[in-house]
Parts: C-alpha cells; structure tokens; sequence
C-alpha cells in the first residue's frame, strides 16, 4: 500500500508570531520555519505504517512556495521515500491545497492519505475534509489511533466528551491529532540519505488546478494584551464586577 | 668587532635619576606567576638573578599591588605591608651584585580584574562606574576618601621599595590601569576637582607621583609607564599620552613607553604584540614623544635582537630598550651580543604562548623554545652526565632537536637521525601560515643549538631502535612526531576532503567554498582559514570550540579573528562534523545535538589534530630496549610539550 502524506511549511511553533505594522499579514521575514506540528505526526504515522510493514511506500507532498522543499527534505529524513512538490508563490487556501491533492491522489492511487488535523498558521481545519469531499473518499479526522485492518481502517477520533471509533474502506482520508503519536527527530545520517532521495517539482498547471484565492486578507490583529487580574474581596463585589464591569453575566 | 664598535649605543651606560644603568638593555616589568602568596620566593629570585648574570642593564620589576584592592589576579606581587620588604631587598641583592639596577613597578588596575583567588568577584573600583569589557566588570567609582586612601599606599610602597634597596619605582599608568582611567574622559565621568578638565583628570597622578617624592625624595628615580596610544576606540589616543607627559615630566626621571588597553580585546594585543608586528614597531611614535620632550625614554615592544635594539637608540627613537621576551626566551643574550656572538642568541618568536599564555591561565612563566625559562631552580645549568654515553635521537622535530642538543651538552655523544630532508617537524608547516613565518624561527635557533652542542644529524635516514641499540646505542630517543587524524566521517559523495596540513606541502590549495573543520582551536585551522581566504577562496570555519583559535594565547587568537572577519570567513562554533555528500557538509550541534548542515560546499579541509606515530604495539616490542619516547610520538600535543619533553629525556641520561 502507498501513503500520501501532506505536509506545509509554517512558521516554527517555538517562535513568536509578529503582524506586519502595516496589519496587511504575518510578517515572515527571517523568521525562523518549520514543518507544521500536525504534519510531523502525520508522517510518524506514515513511517511508522511502513516499517510495520502494512505500507511499502510513503510520498510527501507539499503546496507552497520554493522554500517549502525544506519541509519535503524533513519529511524524507524523517522515512519518506519521495516526494512531490507542487510549487506556487501564491498564497495558498485550502481549497487550491485539496485540489492539488486531489489530482496527486488520483495520479498516485494511495491507499491512505494522511493529513495534518489543522496548519498551525491560519488553523483552518478544511484542508482533509476537502480532499475527501473532491475525491469522494471516506474521512476520518482528528485521529488519535489508527489502525489498518486488510481493506479497512479503524480510525479513533478525539471529539468533544470522549473518542469516537469510525471504521473506513481503504482508499481513506486520514487527519492526525495531537496524540496520535510522538514524531521523531530527524538524524544526521536520514537527513544526508534525503537528500539522494527524488524530489519532483510540479506546478498547479502541470496538475490543472487552479490556485487563485477565492477569499481575501483583510487585516491581521495580534491578540489584544491581557489586563492584569484583581482581587475582589466579596462574593457580592465578584457578582457586581461580573454583571457591571465584564458584563458577561446579567 | 668589539661590543663597543658593534653595539657602540646599546652598551653605552645611561643615566635615570640617581642610578647608572649599565646598558640600555632593560627587563621590562611582566608578572611571571612564580611568586606564591603575593611574596617574593626563590624561583623569581633566580629567575632575575639569571638576567642580571648576563648583563641586564636594568630590571624593571613585576607589578606590585600598592593596596588591597590591587588584586587584580590571584597571584600578584603584594607591596602594602612592610612585611614585603626582606623579599623585595633579596632580589635588590641578586640583582645588584651582577651590577643590573632593579626597579619595581607600583601598581592599581582600578576596574581592570581578572580573576581572584576564591573565584569570586572583588569589588573593582575605578574613576566613575564605567563597565570594562574584556573581563565583564563593572566597577564602583571612588569616593573622594577612597582616592586619598590609593594615593598614600603608592607612597608607601615606594617608602618600602626604597627602604629594600629597590632603586627606582615605575608607576603603572600604561595599558587602561587605574591612573589611565582617571586620564581617559571615556571612562573618568567624575564632575569633581578628579574630572572633567585635563588639569583634573591628571590630579590624581600628580598626588601620587608628588606623595611618592615626599617619601623617597631624589634618592630613588620616579619613572612612569603610559600607552603613547591605547589602539583602541575606548581608549585614549597619542594627544593625551602627550599632554601628560609634558605636564608630568619635571616630577618625572623617565617614561616606559608601551601602546594599548587591557581594557578590550583589540586594545589588549599591544600588552604583548604578537608575533604578526614588526619589530620596534612603536618606534614612530617614542620618536614623536621623544622630540616633544626632554625625558629619558624606554622603549618597548618586539624589540627582539641586540642589532634592533641598537638601531632604536641610533635613530633616536629612544634612550632605552625593553627587551622582555627576547630575555625570556634567552637570559644569556646581552653576554652574547657583547662578546660579539649575535648567531648565538636564541630569538624569540612572539608566539606568546608559554610567556603571557601562561599568565593568562595562572601558571609559571616559561619559553616554548626555552622551558628552563622560569625553571631556573631546577635547569639553571644543564650540567654534565657522569657517565658520557652514545645517544640516538630518532626524528627531528622540535623534540628531538632539544633532546639531542641538551644530550650534547650535558657531555653525551649525539647523533639525530630524521627520515626528512630537513629538521623542524610540524613548524615547518607552522612557519608557512599568514603572519606565522617567524615560527619558523624555532627551527634556526635549535639547528644552530644542535651545530654548538655537535650533535651529528643525519637525514633522509630512517632507522628503528632495534637496528641502532644493535649497533651499539645506548639510549635512543623516539622523537617521530604525529600524523594527521581524521575523524570519523560519513562520506556520501564526491565532496574532496584535505588534511590542513598536506595543504601547506605544497598541494594546490582549494579554492570555492571551503569548510574547514577545526577541533584544535590552535593555529592551523584558523592560519589555514586565513590563508584560503587571502587566496580567494569563500571560507566556512566550522570550530568544534566556543570560538575560534579557542587554544591561542588571546593576543595571538583575537588579532588573527579580527583579520578573519575582515576578510569575511565565516565562522560556526559548537561544531562535530558528521559527514559529507556531494555539496554539503553535515554537523551537529555539541551542545544540544541539532543538527547544522553547510550546504554549496565544494572543499571540506580537516584540522583535527595528529595521532602518534608510534603505537601501543611498538611500546611493547621495544619494552627491553633503553627508548624513551618524547613529543608527538608519544601524545600530540603543542611545540611547547615537545620541547620540553626533549628537554626532560635528555636530563635523565
Ligand atoms: C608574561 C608577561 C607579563 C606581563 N606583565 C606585565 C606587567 O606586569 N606590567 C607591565 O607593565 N607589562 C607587563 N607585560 C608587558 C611587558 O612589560 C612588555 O611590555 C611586553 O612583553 C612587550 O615587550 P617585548 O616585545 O619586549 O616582550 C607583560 C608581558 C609578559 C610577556
Ligand atoms: S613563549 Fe614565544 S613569545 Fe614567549 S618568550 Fe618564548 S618565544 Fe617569545
């Protein structure tokens, strides 16, 4: 069996997001850039599918700009056998993101497609049940277990109040959560041996899609600063701070 | 020729104050780390007692801390209790028996403190509350009582030099101490009658040179040592070390001119310029200084030969010469260049490494090229053997040359056998670096030892202990040096990989982009650095250290740094090389494990040190032969070790 993995550059978890001063978006100047958390687990679970021995292949696809083939190489370090990017400058939605999937997976045939649950810049969460929903393909989201069964996948997912077990016909559409697994780093010696590893390069016109926005950037805030706390020294003085300061309460 | 008609101005004798100094050789003051408990001992007795055997005009005194808050390191001399003063009259008596003048220096670093003795931060005390760089202080300004205090305790140290029989007191105003921070308006921010003003800032000298008078009056001469420049942006510059001078000179019997400030790294080089300055190379300015004044001079800084020295006071740069590590490295040198035998003196190379590298880490004084230096206790005199006996010395590196001269002289029958064309080992390499061609120094002065001491030298004849205890040797000594280590690699392409050193045998040096991966911290990686990059090359210094030339005596690391910036090599630290493919050359991070990939590489050049030549299984087919193995052969480390390990083999014979 073949897995698709998706993976998207996306500014490093550990780093602080700054807005533009003009507010028009996230200013990415030498900021430092990372695979997106989600995705690593995606490929863990990929990898890890593969060294059970349940998957023979595992390609990395990524949709982005040039410098996106950092993400690609990780992916390929991290156990990836190939890779496929899709190179576009634009910024990309995850609309023109599923349908540049949705034509590799009809190229590709896999039999499983892993996602990220959600990308940790724009925290969409659209990208997998779009895929699924142009391909027509069962989905199982927010996966904390996954397990392939012949021509099946048991896939648990991490809902509001418990987990919820769904089970799909293979070829499915998987979107990974937090604990589905701990991604490895990648070493030294993968990450030389990556870098023999094929990497295509293909643009959305290669593949037919179209990848212009359908929705535009209005403005971009930073969270506005948290006030400082105070003390209330009654039960009444709470309830009347609550109802006539914070209004949350009436 | 005679001494007279070779050296007619050096050995001229020249009048400072009261004293007569014989010549115009002077022993500069430099702390030797030989005193224990801030007191004078017998190592630094014999130690200048050796200079003023061979014919110092004058010795100038290692720094004397006046007050407690002098402690710039943990092992200075201590001159603020009357109980220094038997130890200081001992060397006033070593000293003047051979007829050299001994002077001693008065000494207050103000904010410029190194370190302690408990490793704990002293209080600094400085004009204002203006923070020192290089050692990261941050210094309290004195109170006005506080200055008064300093003052009084010059003055009662020169009472107590006087009172040892110490004929003259340098006050150490050079190099950013106290009496330069109260001159410096960068760093004297005071709005007192101590600040502001030129006529302000220069009180507090005034004090103290005028309480110094008080106490010893003319019977001592009074000399200053001030920087004509600091060379550095922080520092003060030839205008004010001029205007001082003027103003000071009639309460003055001379001035000791030096250049810099221990106050940042670039400012500190000229404390003891390194081997990349040319001799005398303040002469420029004393001549300056010398025409706006009419005080005796001494001049100071890689004057490193008789002949140099001659010339400065010829041309009228100046009356006197400091010739500190010359004598360092050869106490003998003024006997030698009197009796007419310049050949025979053994020249300092300016390495600093065993002279102020050794201070700087808090040991003893000594000489790469001279480890008696400093150790004049225990090799004052080389001695001769009871029994004379026939030495084979097997190599002829640095190792093995001062084992077989040492062998010679102590009355053994020496033959040096080097497989080579030539002598010298590795510093024939060392000598071929940027800047570094004076090491090559090290090889004619031991070559020319080897030729008095008649040791037989035969190259381009490789011999085993075996075949030469056979032939009737009774000692052989290893002395067969290292070969090049490469670490272990990954290697997944066609990346050419170098050793550092078979680059400087004359190979085509790469050219590109070069990463050279250096865990030595010594003078390769960074020399080979320079030297690419001068060539052209575009050039990645990946250091397995904190920084580069990690292991160089800081004067000789933070100069070459400086020129490595300048001509845009680029430097990584915490460096381990992993591997390397086609383009690209991969490393980890030491402190942390990430991983740090160089990419667009076409060169990768290792500077990773030697492994000895001969192995563990060597030792044990020789273990009934009478071998000893010294230097490289037996553990790779610096010229210094060799030597001396040469030095200490041929002791034992
Ligand atoms: C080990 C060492 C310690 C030194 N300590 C002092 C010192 O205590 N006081 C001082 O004025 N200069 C000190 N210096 C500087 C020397 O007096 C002298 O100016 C310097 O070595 C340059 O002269 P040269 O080129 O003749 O060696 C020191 C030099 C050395 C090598
Ligand atoms: S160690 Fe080097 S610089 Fe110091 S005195 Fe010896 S040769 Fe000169």
């Amino acid at each position: 069996m073949k897995i698709l993995v998706a993976v998207k550059r996306v500014i490093d978890y550990n780093v602080k997001i700054r807005v533009k001063p003009d507010h028009s978006d996230v200013d990415l100047t030498n900021v430092k850039m990372a695979m997106n958390p989600f995705c690593e687990i995606a490929v863990e679970e990929a990898v890890r599918l593969k060294e059970k021995g349940v998957a023979t292949e595992v390609v990395a696809v990524t949709v982005g700009p040039k410098a996106a083939q950092e993400q690609l190489r990780t992916a390929l370090a991290l156990g990836a056998d190939r890779a496929i990017h899709v190179e576009s400058d634009e910024r990309v939605e995850s609309l023109g993101a599923a349908k540049a999937l949705a034509k590799l997976v009809e190229e590709e045939q896999p039999g499983l497609v892993i996602l990220g649950k959600q990308a940790i810049d724009t925290d969409n969460n659209q990208t997998g049940q779009m895929l699924a929903a142009l391909t027509g393909l069962p989905q199982g989201t927010f996966a904390s277990e996954v397990a392939v069964d012949g021509d099946k996948v048991q896939v648990t997912r991490e809902i509001d109040g418990g987990l919820q077990t769904v089970e799909l016909s293979l070829p499915a559409i998987v979107t990974t959560d937090l604990r589905l697994n701990e991604p490895r780093y990648a070493k030294l010696p993968d990450i030389m041996k990556a870098k023999k590893k094929p990497l295509d390069v293909k643009s959305p016109a290669d593949l037919g899609v179209e990848m212009a926005t359908r929705t535009k950037l209005l403005k971009v805030e930073p969270p506005a600063e948290r006030q400082g706390g105070i003390k209330v020294g009654s039960v009444d003085e709470l309830v009347d701070k609550l109802k006539n300061e914070a209004k949350v309460i009436s | 020729m005679s001494a007279q008609e070779l050296f007619p101005n050096l050995f001229s004798p020249f009048r400072i104050g009261p004293c007569t100094i014989p010549n115009r050789i002077v022993f500069t003051g430099h702390d030797t780390c030989l005193p224990e408990d801030g007191i004078v001992n017998d190592a630094l007795v014999a130690y200048l007692e050796k200079r003023a055997r061979h014919g110092t005009g004058l010795i100038v005194l290692q720094v004397s801390g006046v007050h407690e808050s002098a402690r710039y390191t943990s092992h200075l001399l201590m001159a603020n209790d009357d109980a220094c003063i038997p130890g200081y009259r001992r060397l006033a008596e070593a000293c003047g028996q051979h007829g050299s003048v001994l002077f001693a220096q008065l000494f207050h670093p103000g904010r410029e403190i190194m370190e302690s003795s408990d490793g704990l931060r002293p209080v600094a005390y400085s004009a204002s509350g203006v923070p020192q760089e290089r050692f990261g202080v941050m210094p309290r300004g004195l109170s006005r009582a506080g200055i008064h205090e300093i003052v009084e305790s010059f003055a009662a140290a020169a009472r107590r030099m006087c009172l040892a029989g110490i004929q003259g007191v340098e006050i150490l105003a050079s190099h950013g101490y106290l009496p330069a921070q109260f001159l410096n308006p960068q760093v004297n921010r005071r709005d007192d009658e101590y600040g502001g003003s030129f006529a302000n800032r220069v009180r507090f000298l005034e004090e103290v040179l005028d309480a110094i008078r008080r106490e010893v009056g003319d019977r001592m001469a009074v000399g200053l040592r001030l920087s004509c420049d600091e060379r550095d942006e922080q520092g003060m510059g030839q205008d004010i070390a001029i205007e001082t001078l003027r103003h000071l000179e009639s309460r003055l019997d001379y001035a000791s001119v030096v250049a810099g400030t221990s106050a940042t790294l670039g400012g500190s080089v000229h404390i003891v310029p390194p081997m990349s300055y040319e001799s005398a190379y303040l002469s420029k300015e004393s001549h300056s200084l010398r025409s706006d004044l009419s005080l005796p001079l001494i001049l100071t800084g890689r004057i490193n030969q008789p002949h140099e020295a001659e010339e400065v006071i010829r041309s009228g740069a100046a009356d006197l010469c400091g010739m500190t590590r010359a004598l360092i490295c050869d106490p003998a040198m003024p006997a030698k260049a009197r009796r007419n035998d310049a050949d025979g003196i053994r020249a300092c190379i300016g390495c600093n490494q065993a002279c102020i590298g050794h201070f700087h880490r808090g040991i003893p004084i000594s000489c790469i090229q001279y480890p008696e230096s400093g150790r004049e206790l225990l090799y004052d005199d080389l001695g001769r053997a009871e029994i004379s006996r026939r030495v084979a010395v097997i190599g002829g590196g640095p190792a093995g040359m001062k084992a077989a001269m040492v062998a010679a002289a102590r009355g053994h029958e020496v033959t040096l056998f080097e497989a080579g064309r030539r002598l010298g080992g590795q510093a024939n390499q060392a000598q071929l670096l940027p800047g570094r061609s004076e090491f090559g120094g090290l090889i004619t002065n031991l070559m020319e030892e080897l030729k008095r001491a008649e040791v037989e030298v035969a190259t381009q004849r490789h011999v085993t202990p075996q075949a030469l205890v056979a032939e009737g040797f009774e000692r052989v000594i290893v002395a067969t040096g290292a070969r090049p280590y490469t670490p272990p690699l990954e290697l997944l392409g066609e990346l050419p990989v170098s050793q550092a050193v078979a680059l400087l045998d004359g190979a085509s040096l790469p050219g590109g982009h070069v990463v050279i991966y250096d865990t030595q911290g010594d003078w390769v990686g960074v020399g080979v650095a320079e030297l690419l990059a001068r060539e052209g090359a575009r050039v990645t210094l990946a250091v397995n250290g904190l920084h580069p030339g990690e292991s160089l005596q800081s004067y000789v690391r933070d100069s070459t740094v400086a020129r490595l910036h300048d001509l845009g090599v680029r430097v990584m630290t915490y460096a381990r090389v992993f591997g390397a493919d086609d383009d690209s050359v991969y490393f980890y991070h030491t402190g942390g494990a990430e991983p740090m990939v160089v990419e667009g590489v076409d060169h990768l050049v290792l500077s990773c040190g030697g492994e000895p030549v001969v192995s563990p299984e060597d030792e044990d087919r020789w273990a009934t032969l009478p071998v000893t193995l010294v230097g490289d052969c037996l553990a790779p480390r610096t010229a210094e070790e060799a030597v001396y390990d040469g030095l200490k083999a041929a002791m034992a014979i």
